[in-house]
């Protein structure tokens, strides 16, 4: 694309990119939520998906309702035109209500509703409408016992496949010990990061799992230890919003740091 | 699956009204491209749900002034404008188990969300305006002239940052790759 005159390149999914992007922005792009979220956050604004393929039809206006009285008086004879004016601002400001009221009702769903479970009986839970699959650990084992390959073009997404494997089952430990100091549970949190720690000494979410294990031995009052890995974590891994993330807990002013 | 449906507080129905079954088509249409762009931008899932739910509650009160040819547009950009507002720092992994994704049937469950996050980790590489021209672009499809008019920045603008972005996402996937290679010995 370089040169004055600019073209239009070739998407990665289109073949403008290597298998691995293609892979990965594919993956990306077939994300979405589930339909059981969807539905929760469109009953928020009282709607159905089930009915949005539906042709609009005219239904009576209930009587309690004076925000559909805009169209109606803006066609009413000689002082049709103020009452549609006026009809207006109500009819904007039901709008606005019903806005807040979506916005309010989906948080207070999100704070109020869901159980609080332990967490250790959430991650049993088979989550709909996901199909459960081996642990994290049943798979990161097979991999961990595969014999040795010679890495030939052939197998390169193989050794793809089991990469992506390995970091997800890396995601799953560190989003289990991040779950758990959510909840209150750092001693099991640190568990779960040494679990991480021994299982994947290089592993790629390194990073997070010190900045987890900084907290959790703050929130464990394990104060020397907590504070010599913050004071270490910016050398180690290098600026960014974990080093900040860090260094805020280590903080005299620190919530976690008490 | 009853228990799951009960909601505390009582929203308020959308006026019944042409406006609704818009507003519903909208939804149906628009929800998941917008939780997508959002959770490329960085949110968590719990995030991205909150600020899709503020995407939407915008759009409602705006309704009539939302060009139909230009729907998606208005409900990206506005998401974005959310997603700005939040300020959330690009930390992007989400909770297991959470009724956040919808797996892909094609593919095995560890293999696809490995991808994702793979993809998520790769962008967070990237400045926030070459991910966001990046997302756009490869992951919603939207045309350059679409990006530029929606970013409103020069459609130069547009090509120079993606083709950046492209270069960035590669070299931080490999880097990634090699790592995950190394630990799969």
């Amino acid at each position: 694309m370089r040169g004055d005159k600019w073209e239009t390149p070739k998407r990665l999914r289109e073949g403008g990119g290597t298998a691995l992007e293609r892979r990965v922005v594919e993956a990306s792009a077939g994300e979405e939520p589930s339909p059981e979220l969807r539905e929760k956050m469109a009953s928020a604004f009282g709607i159905s998906l089930t009915s949005a393929s539906r042709p609009p039809t005219p239904e009576p206006a209930p009587s309690s309702a004076p925000v559909d009285a805009a169209p109606a008086g803006a066609r009413v004879g000689a002082t049709g035109a103020r009452v549609g004016h006026f009809g207006a601002w109500i009819y904007a400001g039901g709008l606005c209500l019903l806005a807040a009221g979506g916005v309010l009702g989906f948080h207070a769903w999100r704070g109020g509703t869901m159980p609080k479970q332990p967490v250790a009986l959430r991650l049993a839970q088979p989550a709909p409408p996901i199909v459960s699959s081996p642990s994290p650990e049943q798979r990161s084992v097979a991999l961990e016992g595969a014999p040795a390959r010679v890495l030939s073009s052939s197998e390169s997404s193989m050794t793809e496949r089991a990469s992506t494997s390995t970091l997800s089952a890396q995601t799953s430990l560190i989003d289990r010990a991040r779950a758990l100091l959510a909840a209150g549970d750092a001693a099991k949190a640190l568990v779960v990061l040494e679990s991480y720690e021994r299982r994947y000494p290089r592993g790629v979410l390194r990073p997070e799992g010190a900045a987890l294990r900084t907290e959790a031995l703050f929130r464990l009052h394990r104060l020397k230890e907590a504070r010599a890995l913050a004071r270490a974590f910016r050398e180690t891994y290098g600026p960014g919003p974990l080093a900040d993330r860090v260094a805020r807990m280590a903080a005299p002013t620190s919530q976690v740091d008490r | 699956m009853g228990e799951l449906l009960k909601l505390p507080l009582r929203a308020p129905r959308v006026p019944i009204s042409p406006e609704r079954a818009r507003f519903e088509a909208l939804f149906a249409k628009f929800h998941a491209p917008v939780w997508r762009a959002l959770r490329r931008r960085g949110l968590d899932a719990d995030a991205a749900a909150d600020a899709t739910q503020e995407t939407f509650a915008i759009a409602l009160t705006r309704l009539t002034d939302i060009d139909p040819a230009k729907e998606r547009a208005f409900l990206i950009h506005t998401a974005l404008k959310v997603a700005h507002t939040l300020r959330r720092k690009t930390v992007r992994w989400h909770l297991e188990g959470d009724l956040d994704l919808y797996r892909s049937p094609q593919r095995e469950p560890n293999e696809t969300r490995g991808d994702v996050e793979l993809c998520d980790r790769a962008l967070s590489k990237l400045s926030p305006e070459m991910a966001e021209v990046f997302v756009l672009y490869e992951i919603e499809e939207m045309s350059s002239p679409e990006i530029a008019e929606l970013l409103d920045i020069p459609l130069g603008s547009v090509a120079s940052r993606l083709r950046r972005a492209r270069e960035g996402f590669r070299e931080a996937l490999e880097r990634l790759e090699r790592t995950m290679k190394r630990e799969a010995r």
